[in-house]
């Protein structure tokens, strides 16, 4: 019989996130997807789902789901997990899905696979892979009976089309418990960054301790804008406070596969690896010849970045002037 | 130290008299004071009572002291905050809070190649170098700040781990927590997200606190699985990802990283609060630290302590179950040529020769 998959569809700006249309696509061919679309713009959302796979949608429109943060959406789905039974229930990893994810998990005793880049069904069984570390590759699965939750890591499947393929929708009619909007949200501020984001960058040029200190920073930023690529970090200097958390590459940061990856004084934390060793071509500067980075690099530069990186900068300009 | 916090109180008015290590001294009026809620001990100030002519020796070594005044009605704290500035005296609306921040001992990151056992398939402990995990280090330190932004608060650090995971709480305490908690026993081994944050929320259910620091993940699981599910056996909302945090009455405010800036959220205490890797200053263990650590207050409880069924916890207990492990394939290395002056031309060189430039 096919299974039937669940997927909690995402929305940005009324639209249903890449992140989300991802997962759903990978989970329309695992066997039956069916999409959970909640927030103001969700009834117009929904009818736009069954191209990207879902045959259902349970759509609830209400904006508290936008203005309260992952209760009112952990008590929708907890409402719809127990009039149906699901085999699976995947979500993309981003920052309010986990947070959904965590709570769904324990009020439901459901059992819960994160970092996900693969998933298959042998027979009855969900198998799950899971890299782990730089060497392992992890294959799981929820042993139990009911609903399992699978996260998957960013970028692991690519958004599929399915032509024609319109989804029936369920409108859901549902009171929202007013002791569940705790969580509320007083303002959104978007920081463009200038240039393309990490996810979407065909370049990334990131830096890490081998640059000394946060002030250096910038000889990354520069060769980043001359490449037109945007920059990165690792969760080394992140942590040190140089840069915020949303410029982490890594496991914990984001997983990012730009066409080029220049790692600038970055030793090669396995962490750091997870998050970039998909990029195609991967370019390195470090001034230790053992760093683990060049196990991974297409083209290896034992040096040192501060004096390579403004060379390089000028290296560029010049040769994409000409 | 203090010789006994509540003997020595003048009655109605009198004064609050601070000696400095430098010699200086400042006094300050008091109405009312009731009795000395408690000191916090770090600089090497000295406090006495004054009443009329007489000084009442109050406590040495101390930056802070906390009073229960009278004159108001229910129970305001006066706060003598005598650092940076002696004579600023701030009437605190809001009481003392208790909190909580959860840590965990991992494989040093930074000298460890996590390993996974291939018959247990968890994680290798033994023989391996164990720490205070990193993003535990801005966690704390960010408990500590807003602790000592409301009066006479408490935190409590606590983890749930086998016998060693002692010394991460220890270096917690250095680190300027008040007292900590450890839940160990042999049955919590292989426990996966679900059990941890069972079991860490019926420890910290005890004593209902305010607040609840925790990472936004660990550094070897990196699930970021736990506090969302300690709120929910808390029954109590998460603000997660902060990278800032006030405490305003009964309500803390977060500024919460997104995947295009921030979001500022609220939400009524008690909360589970997670702090973003690197958001904080971390503050390093003093010497003095270390030593006071030793006599701090250090609770441990076993399952049976919680009430809670070995068959929920652990391996038994785990609704995850790995099936089988491999190899990822290694990604070929490529050139290395080592930086003669002209690395730059040989950067672009590449480039160009691979279309990327």
């Amino acid at each position: 019989m096919a299974k039937t998959i669940w997927v909690l569809v995402e929305l940005e700006e009324g639209k249903a996130t890449r992140s989300s249309l991802e997962v759903l696509g990978k989970a329309a061919q695992l066997g039956r997807a069916e999409a959970i679309v909640l927030g103001a713009a969700a009834a117009e959302a929904a009818p736009t789902l069954g191209e990207f796979g879902a045959e259902k949608v349970y759509a609830h429109a209400d904006p508290v789901y936008d203005s309260y943060l992952t209760l009112p959406a952990v008590d929708t789905i907890s409402g719809l997990l127990a009039d149906h039974q699901p085999d699976l229930l995947m979500l993309a990893t981003t920052y309010d899905l986990r947070d959904i994810a965590s709570r769904l998990n324990v009020r439901n005793n459901m059992g819960l696979i994160t970092d996900a880049t693969d998933l298959a069904f042998d027979g009855d069984a969900l198998r799950v892979t899971v890299p782990w570390g730089g060497e392992n590759v992890v294959t799981a699965t929820h042993p139990q009976q009911g609903t399992g939750i699978v996260l998957t890591r960013p970028k692991a499947f690519s958004v599929a089309r399915y032509e024609g393929r319109t989804a029936e929708i369920e409108t859901l009619n549902v009171s929202l418990n007013a002791a569940s909007q705790q969580i509320k949200v007083l303002e959104r501020v978007e920081q463009p960054i200038e240039g393309p984001s990490l996810e979407d960058a065909s370049v990334i040029v990131s830096g890490g301790r081998g640059l000394g200190k946060a002030e250096n920073y910038h000889l990354v930023e520069e060769l980043a804008a001359a490449l037109g690529g945007a920059p990165g970090a690792t969760r080394a200097i992140v942590d040190a406070g140089w840069l915020p958390y949303s410029y982490q590459v890594g496991q914990t940061g984001k997983t990012v596969k730009p066409t080029l990856y220049i790692a600038c004084g970055i030793s090669g934390a396995i962490q750091h690896l997870a998050g970039m060793k998909g990029s195609k071509f991967i370019v390195a500067i470090n001034k230790d010849e053992n760093a683990p980075i060049f196990s991974v690099a297409d083209f290896g530069v034992v040096g040192d970045a501060l004096a390579i990186l403004p060379q390089l900068t000028q290296e560029v300009k010049k040769r994409k002037a000409s | 130290m203090l010789s006994d916090p509540h003997a020595p109180r003048p009655p109605q008015g009198g004064s609050l008299h601070i000696a400095r290590c430098h010699g200086e001294s400042v006094e300050t009026p008091l109405v009312g004071v009731l009795a000395i809620v408690g000191v916090r001990q770090h600089a090497r100030n000295r406090f006495f009572l004054k009443n009329s002519q007489t000084l009442y020796p109050l406590a040495s070594n101390v930056d802070t002291v906390f009073f229960r005044q009278v004159q108001y009605a229910q129970n305001p704290f006066l706060v003598f905050d005598t650092l940076p500035s002696l004579n600023a005296i701030k009437d605190e609306a809001s009481t003392a809070m208790k909190m909580y921040v959860c840590v965990k001992q991992i494989p040093d990151p930074n000298t460890v190649v996590s390993r996974l056992d291939p018959n247990t398939k968890r994680l290798v402990r033994g023989g391996v170098s164990l720490v205070l995990d990193p993003g535990d280090e801005t966690t704390i330190s960010a408990a500590i700040k807003v602790r000592d932004t409301v009066g006479g608060s408490e935190l409590t650090a606590i983890s749930m781990g086998p016998g060693s995971t002692q010394e991460a709480l220890r270096r917690a305490l250095a680190m300027g927590a008040d007292s900590a908690v450890l839940i160990t026993d042999p049955a919590l081994a292989g426990s996966d997200a679900l059990a941890t944050a069972r079991v860490l929320a019926a420890a910290i259910k005890k004593e209902q606190p305010d607040l609840i620091f925790c990472s936004t993940e660990s550094t070897d699981g990196y699930t970021g699985m736990v506090p969302g599910g300690i709120a929910e056996f808390l029954g109590r909302p998460q603000l997660t990802f902060a990278r800032e945090l006030t405490i305003e009455g009964n309500k803390a405010i977060a500024r919460r990283v997104t995947q295009t800036g921030y979001q500022t959220i609220e939400c009524p205490l008690p909360a589970v609060v997670t702090i973003a890797s690197g958001s904080f200053e971390a503050i390093y263990p003093t010497m003095k630290g270390i030593m006071s650590a030793k006599k701090k207050p250090f609770t441990q409880y076993t399952l049976g302590d919680l009430g809670i069924d070995a068959a929920q916890v652990g391996e038994a207990g785990a609704r995850e179950q790995v099936v089988a492990l491999g190899k990822v394939e290694a990604r070929a290395a490529g050139q290395v040529i080592k930086d003669d002056g002209s690395a730059a031309q040989a950067i672009a060189d590449y480039l160009q020769r691979s279309q990327l430039l």
